[in-house]
């Protein structure tokens, strides 16, 4: 290569470096501007927030209205019930998705897809307006328990397919050792696979109900009184945009500490039943 | 005891045992070999209906299993079987695995089944590894109970699907040993097994097989002396 | 006689097998008769005194949503339809490169970056995206400056744009955690072979471990996107007229509820099987080609 064109090439290197630079210094004014204006105005909201709205509604954020069960407790209430109710429902669907006899088979697959194709809302809204309308009877029920229906139904069939992965995760030799020792289909099934089955399938069972955790808080679309929807109703008072916010960072905290821990929980348990087992 | 008549076996459309003939006696230890993929393992989980045959007819102690009407559970618990990945029940203890089968199947009283599980543990020599669990157990130890859980439903016939392959070399002998004790307490065995030693020492009878057929069949002396056909020859140069 | 029961039932099995069409319907009929006659007319009517009297009406969809302008409620599905599936594709963009760069972050060995990932990650997964959704429209105010806010607030499709943030935000989370899990699970022994050819660091990661982790990662990318689809529906809550919302005007304006979520039931079925039957089909193709 000529001396010249090395020259001439080094120029042009050097021209396009300080645009670099100036720009990348450009770039970089804007980015620390901004950021230093949103950590001011953070401080400022952190120093300046009345925590008296928080404070004074607690009671109302933790137990709802006197009288009546609500906020988080009637969250976690809810949850817990819906996951218990749709645990049962998992495993019969679960086996029933398993079974070699299509007339068993085809019914669970059928729930099973089509509740796993639609919004938890879409199932919400079935529940909460349909029966309602259908008789007198039918009205006087609380929206709530149909509420816990929905979430049944819409948890149940996302457990039926860890109850069949569980199922399926344990290893086939096991079916036909137990099978060649005499036992039956079922006797195999009761004290053989499932019990491993189960063993396997804890880590997501403890993932389904942080879901289910989260989930409740749809509730607010059909107006029962959990935590999102006291939060909203608390929010909604207020004028000040502030004051909506720590609202909904404080909501969005709660549910932080109830689900983290479970979450971490179940990782856990994952890494450990990874090891033992091979 | 055992008796194969024309039996053909398909998966799809791939024939996996084609016209098998053979006759297993009361007593007798048959052990087969062969390349893999020549059709051992299906003929021998044949024989508790692991697997279904589709032409001909197997009567095992007197049930036809070509008969739909036939209680497999029942036959199953006549016969023992040992699998060459162990299939212990990884969530219960040695002795609950072995006294499982008596507990529900023959509804056995579970300080009798308990008793009973020592005893086949002491067989196997492995009675102090009773209240572990499988994973804590050396391969060599997880084969031995997985025999005495077969042994658990006291079994006329005993089948073993390549007991020894997936064992370090210095832990099949200990197996092999327990496997001649049975033999010369006179049990029907059926071994699916590259073990020449073992064949040797105590089959009755040894088959080759290959491709789905049946290749040789005969004594042992027969059998590595002077071999017929030529696949035999050169299997028999290849493992010894 | 044995062999004949034998052959007789399974002929029977192939019979059904062959019929099958026809068997199937009949059976699901006979559970809907059963349900009909056992449970509604003896069990509700009868024993509970619960009778329905429900009329079905799909013209109702026909009829016109706002007089003025002539709009019928097809017109405001079709509007919901499109907006679903708009939100769902832009959110997925902007979600899937934040989530790559979520998950790189997690991935290296600077510290500050891993403990700001995963705690960024951990919180929006814990977090219900109701309240994320409520939080950055109703209360990311306070944090912006104020000419930007009063410009935002006159754009007339803005709760659109909170959606978006929202939902991508939301699901960055997830993809992050997918293409980090998707990278780990390549054996370390892949990394060290390559290295061992003399490959660079990067080169082994773009020649050896990422060719194989993108086949891993896809599938639950689209389950994911899957996710999105379903969440987007959330967005109501902030005024956006997704399908969701439209079915809500249709069923608030006129009560005819069934007609209403039927349809939106089968809107969304299709969309669902659509993207599945896209992950089977990738399923199909590539990962039979890709086993070692």
């Amino acid at each position: 290569m000529s001396h010249a064109r090395t020259q001439k090439l080094t120029r042009i290197i050097l021209k396009a470096a300080t645009v670099v630079i100036l720009l990348l210094l450009l770039l970089s004014e804007i980015l620390f501007s901004s950021i230093t204006l949103f950590f001011k105005s953070m401080i400022t909201v952190i120093f300046t927030y009345p925590y008296g709205v928080i404070y004074n509604n607690l009671m109302f954020f933790l137990f709802g209205l006197r009288g009546k069960i609500g906020g988080l407790t009637l969250t976690i209430l809810v949850a817990a019930v819906s996951l218990l109710l749709a645990f049962i429902a998992g495993i019969i669907f679960g086996l029933m998705r398993n079974s070699r006899r299509w007339w068993l088979s085809y019914p669970a697959i059928g729930y099973i897809e089509l509740v796993r194709s639609v919004p938890l809302i879409l199932v919400i809204f079935w529940f909460c307006f349909f029966p309602p309308g259908l008789s007198e009877t039918l009205k006087s029920v609380g929206r709530v328990y149909y509420g816990i229906f929905a979430l049944i139904a819409f948890t149940g069939a996302y457990i039926a397919e860890i109850v069949r992965a569980g199922i399926l995760s344990v290893s086939k030799g096991q079916m036909e050792a137990s099978r060649s020792s005499g036992l039956t289909h079922t006797q195999a099934m009761i004290y053989i696979i499932l019990p491993q089955a189960l063993k396997n399938m804890i880590p997501s069972l403890v993932n389904q109900f942080v879901s289910l955790i989260k989930d409740t808080s749809l509730l607010w679309f059909v107006g029962v009184m959990e935590f999102t929807s006291t939060i909203f109703a608390t929010s909604n008072r207020e004028v000040n945009t502030t004051v909506t916010m720590g609202l909904y960072f404080f909501a969005a905290v709660v549910y932080f500490l109830v689900c983290y821990p479970l979450t971490a929980s179940s990782r856990k348990l994952e890494k450990k039943l990874g090891v033992g087992e091979r | 005891m055992i008796i194969f008549k024309k039996v053909d076996k398909y998966y799809g459309s791939f024939h996996a045992l084609k016209d098998i003939n053979l006759h297993v006696k009361q007593g007798e230890v048959v052990v087969i070999c062969g390349p893999s993929g020549s059709g051992k393992s299906t003929l021998i989980r044949c024989i508790n209906e692991l697997e279904l045959i589709n032409g001909g007819e197997l009567i095992v102690d007197g049930y036809n299993l070509a008969d739909p009407r036939t209680n497999i559970n029942e036959l199953r618990a006549e016969i023992g079987m040992v699998f060459q990945q162990f299939n212990l029940y990884p969530h219960m203890s040695v002795l609950k695995n072995i006294t499982l089968a008596p507990i529900k199947v023959k509804k056995m009283k579970k300080a009798e089944a308990e008793a009973l599980g020592l005893e086949l543990l002491e067989k196997v020599r492995i009675k102090e590894q009773a209240y572990k669990y499988p994973a804590e157990l050396s391969g060599g130890q997880q084969q031995r109970v997985a025999i005495a859980r077969g042994l658990a439903m006291r079994p006329k016939i005993m089948l073993f699907d390549e007991p020894t392959s997936a064992l370090d070399p210095e832990m099949i002998s200990e197996v092999l040993n327990v496997m001649k004790d049975l033999a010369r307490e006179g049990m029907t065995m059926v071994v699916v097994s590259h073990e020449m030693g073992f064949a040797r020492e105590v089959a009755d009878r040894i088959i080759f097989m290959d491709v789905g057929l049946i290749i040789e069949r005969g004594t042992p002396e027969h059998f590595f002396t002077n071999p017929k056909d030529e696949r035999t020859k050169a299997f028999l140069n290849e493992i010894l | 006689m044995i062999k004949k029961a034998r052959e007789l039932k399974v002929e029977a099995s192939i019979l059904i097998n062959r019929y099958r069409f026809i068997f199937y319907p009949l059976y699901f009929l006979a559970i809907a008769l059963f349900i009909y006659f056992v449970v509604y007319k003896i069990l509700l009517v009868n024993v509970l005194n619960i009778e329905f009297n429900y009329k079905l009406n799909y013209a109702i969809f026909f009829t016109n949503y706002i007089e003025a302008t002539r709009q019928s409620y097809v017109d405001l599905y079709v509007l919901g339809v499109i907006t679903t599936i708009k939100i769902s594709i832009i959110s997925l963009v902007v979600a899937m490169s934040l989530g790559t760069v979520l998950a790189i972050f997690r991935l290296s060995n600077v510290k500050v970056l891993d403990i700001f990932a995963k705690s960024y990650i951990e919180f929006i997964r814990n977090t219900p995206l109701l309240i994320q959704i409520f939080f950055w429209y109703f209360g990311t105010d306070p944090l912006l400056p104020k000419v930007f806010t009063t410009w935002l607030k006159a754009q007339s499709n803005v709760e659109f744009a909170y959606g978006v943030i929202a939902l991508s935000i939301y699901t960055s989370a997830f993809i992050a955690e997918e293409i980090r899990a998707g990278i780990q699970s390549i054996p370390k022994e892949q990394m060290e072979a390559s290295r061992a050819q003399g490959f660079s660091f990067l080169q082994a990661m773009r020649l050896v471990i990422l060719p194989q982790a993108i086949r891993i990662v896809i599938p639950p990318l689209i389950s994911q996107s899957l996710n999105l689809t379903k969440y987007s529906s959330l967005v109501m809550s902030i005024g956006v007229v997704e399908l969701m919302a439209s079915s809500r005007f249709l069923f608030g304006g006129t009560a005819r509820i069934f007609e209403a979520l039927s349809v939106t039931t089968i809107i969304y079925l299709s969309l669902s099987l659509a993207i599945s039957f896209a992950l089977n089909q990738y399923n199909k193709y590539f990962l039979s080609y890709t086993r070692y």
